[in-house]
């Protein structure tokens, strides 16, 4: 027993065996992290969007499409989240968004922690609609929501015949998905109609898209499903 | 795939807390994990005990618990779990994300998602 400022404290004594409660939670930290983004976010009344998808998806394809149909009715800007280098950020900029580069080192998603640091450096009074493209991975960037308020998933038919169905947790969270490359359905075996049936039975309130975004086919349809 | 880092953080954690109590030794390690989580528990049990070497935990028990998903439908206001595919072509169950009382897609996710450090048992 001790005694502190009057108060008498049992604390176990050598030897004892003593249970220490936790109930600490390692994800809930980006989560209340990802709901402080988001506040921030609606404070200035700006949409963020984020995408996943694999790599060579067609994220950052989606991204610069998207920018060139909109750019005259919203301020837009872009976060590209990559392991390194800055190609994606430069294809982006091309297409006349503000974009900064998130570098993940060896991480193999992106986190609210990341997404925070990057909000402080745009101009957020001068924006309307904001992306935030993942690191290519399908996987991981499901437990690490990050503040936006919808969630695009690409999967294109190059990535083989099983996606949805190896990978049911990543359309978990999302609002839409683009099923990309469709012009490679006769090269690949793979019809689109296939994921869109696998996905409706996963998530019935999925919007599904099909899109070439190497021509813009389809980005039409996805700024609709996006209710942009 | 980020089971590595997840595991250095539990890891850190567990010492931080058993430091803070004096131990010598921890015993037990009883973690929670949610099924709707991206993280093997397999894989974390491993990564885990490595991530522990050679600190007062190295002996430590790791304990897993897998959280099944619980869910909250907007729509109906129904309470529980999600309804599951089960198809032989997987080695798990996959949940369908609807309500399995009304079939509304505005579902909020409670509990499944987690992964808790729920408790640790140490020797002072």
């Amino acid at each position: 027993m001790f005694e502190r400022r009057g108060l008498k404290i049992i604390r176990p004594g050598k030897g004892e065996i003593f249970d220490i409660e936790l109930d600490e939670d390692l994800l809930r930290k980006n989560q209340d992290l990802a709901k402080e983004n988001k506040k921030l976010l609606d404070s200035h009344k700006i949409l963020a969007i984020d995408i996943m998808g694999s790599v060579g998806s067609g994220k950052t394809s989606l991204v610069t499409q998207l920018i060139k149909k909109l750019r005259n009715k919203y301020r837009i800007a872009a976060l590209a989240g990559d392991t390194t280098t800055t190609i994606d950020a430069e294809q982006i900029k091309s297409a006349g968004a503000d974009v900064l580069e998130i570098n993940t080192g060896k991480e193999c998603h992106l986190d609210a922690n990341l997404v925070r640091k990057a909000l402080k450096e745009l101009n957020l009074k001068k924006l309307d609609l904001l992306f935030i493209e993942n690191v290519g991975n399908i996987i991981c960037p499901a437990d690490f929501p990050l503040g936006s308020h919808k969630r695009i998933v690409v999967l294109s038919l190059t990535e083989g015949p099983y996606v949805v169905l190896k990978h049911p947790f990543s359309f978990m969270d999302a609002d839409v998905v683009a099923i990309n490359k469709v012009d490679l359905s006769k090269a690949t075996k793979i019809a689109p109609e296939e994921f869109e049936k696998q996905l409706k039975e996963l998530k019935p309130s999925l919007k599904v898209v099909r899109t070439n975004c190497a021509t813009g086919k389809g980005i039409a349809e996805v700024v609709k499903a996006l209710g942009l | 795939m980020h089971e590595v880092s997840i595991s250095h953080a539990i890891a850190d954690v567990v010492l931080k807390e058993s430091q803070k109590q004096e131990a010598q030794k921890v015993l037990v390690v009883e973690l929670e994990i949610g099924e709707l989580s991206l993280l093997n528990p397999d894989q974390v049990e491993f990564w885990v005990k490595l991530a522990l070497d050679k600190t007062i935990a190295s002996e430590a028990e790791i304990k897993i618990e897998v959280v099944k998903p619980e869910i909250n439908c907007t729509a109906c206001g129904y309470t529980g779990t999600l309804e599951t595919k089960d198809d032989p072509l997987y080695h798990f169950v996959i949940p369908v994300f609807k309500c399995p009382q009304c079939g509304s897609g505005e579902i909020t996710v409670k509990r499944g998602k987690e992964c808790k450090i729920k408790r640790i048992e140490v020797l002072t």
